[in-house]
């Protein structure tokens, strides 16, 4: 009878602390984390190789274990691109030492005046760090349409000649080299960085 | 007689007084402001407050000595597709309405930066207006 009792409440109590173990360790892992962009799911961030503001060619693959940040934008846009940009650098200043593991790369999708001369001295206005990228305007088409960006070249009286549309979100590539967050235009600095800091620590 | 006579003479004075006073009375312009831009063949903008005077007004060009050529435009947002729209009517500014040129709005667009835009320092915007005639405002450089 005793050993009954041993062996019953002994089972009882191994499967409590078992219980009780799985849950510290397992619910902090179930929480969701409350990111203020929109989250993606299990998406891998399609390559992008393009000429580098910077001289080299650039690939993905050169920020390996970083968070990329990836913008479509254009030098010539003097509103919604330098608002975003600056953003982006207030957002990552804001990350203190992890700064360095955040790279912010803007993809031109107007390759025909954005040479990597232009785009760079545009993207050091915001941070050094902050790198342009351009090349055949087919691998600019190809890379926008993989990544969901939607861009056109509108004709206009304005003396800019042309001018082009296109989808103002920012894409954000985790450590795996997953595309994990659609950051909107309307995001603030704060929210930019909290959600970084997520992604880097 | 005569004092009748100065009467009219005082309220003809006040009434002259009061045309010349609405009249000068334009359109207000306030915190004229852009970012910092390298000279070189790049693109600015320039944001202010436009608070309309007691008659409809338009602001109908500007001019820079940092720019190129300088235009008012419009960035209009739909389903997080950004495009830009030059307006070569110009933006109207109503009696008694504040106009916002903001950054993701309307704005004063600088095409090629030919003085750089230093942060600290200040550009001059000359506004043109279709009844307040023209107005200078330095603009503020500055990041936001």
């Amino acid at each position: 009878m005793t050993k009954w009792l041993i062996i019953v409440g002994g089972s009882v109590l191994a499967a409590l602390l078992v219980g009780l173990a799985g849950w510290f360790v397992v619910v902090p892992r179930l929480q969701p984390q409350v990111f203020n962009a929109q989250v993606m799911q299990g998406v891998d961030a399609p390559d992008i190789e393009l000429q580098g503001s910077n001289g080299q060619p650039v690939s993905l693959a050169d920020f390996e274990d970083q968070v990329v940040v990836v913008y479509f934008g254009y030098t010539f846009c003097p509103d919604v691109c330098p608002i975003t940009l600056s953003k982006l650098a207030r957002a990552r200043a804001m990350l203190g030492d992890d700064a360095d593991d955040v790279q912010v790369v803007m993809v031109t999708v107007d390759p025909e005046r954005d040479t990597p001369e232009v785009l760079r001295e545009y993207a050091a206005r915001f941070d050094p760090t902050f790198l342009g990228l351009t090349g055949d305007p087919a691998d600019i088409d190809r890379i926008a349409t993989i990544y969901g960006v939607y861009y056109q070249t509108v004709d206009t009286e304005s003396k800019a000649g042309y001018l082009v549309d296109h989808t103002s979100t920012v894409m954000v590539i985790d450590r795996s080299g997953e595309l994990k967050l659609l950051v909107s235009f309307d995001a603030t600095d704060d929210e930019i960085a909290e959600d970084l800091s997520y992604l880097v620590s | 007689m005569k004092m009748i006579r100065h009467t009219l003479v005082v309220i003809a004075l006040v009434m002259v007084a009061a045309a010349c006073s609405s009249a000068s009375e334009g359109v207000e312009v306030s915190d004229p402001w852009g970012r910092p831009s390298p000279s070189s063949a790049s693109n600015a903008a320039f944001y202010m407050q436009l608070e309309g005077s007691d008659t409809d007004d338009r602001l109908v060009s500007a001019e820079s000595p940092a720019c190129q050529v300088v235009e008012l435009h419009e960035t209009q947002m739909s389903d997080g597709v950004m495009s830009m729209q030059f307006l070569p009517e110009g933006i109207p500014v109503p009696a008694g309405e504040t106009v916002s040129l903001e950054p993701g709005g309307l704005h004063v667009m600088c095409l090629g930066v030919t003085e750089a835009l230093v942060e600290g320092e200040s550009a001059t915007v000359q506004l043109q207006f279709e009844e307040s005639g023209l107005v200078t405002v330095d603009a503020e450089i500055r990041q936001s």
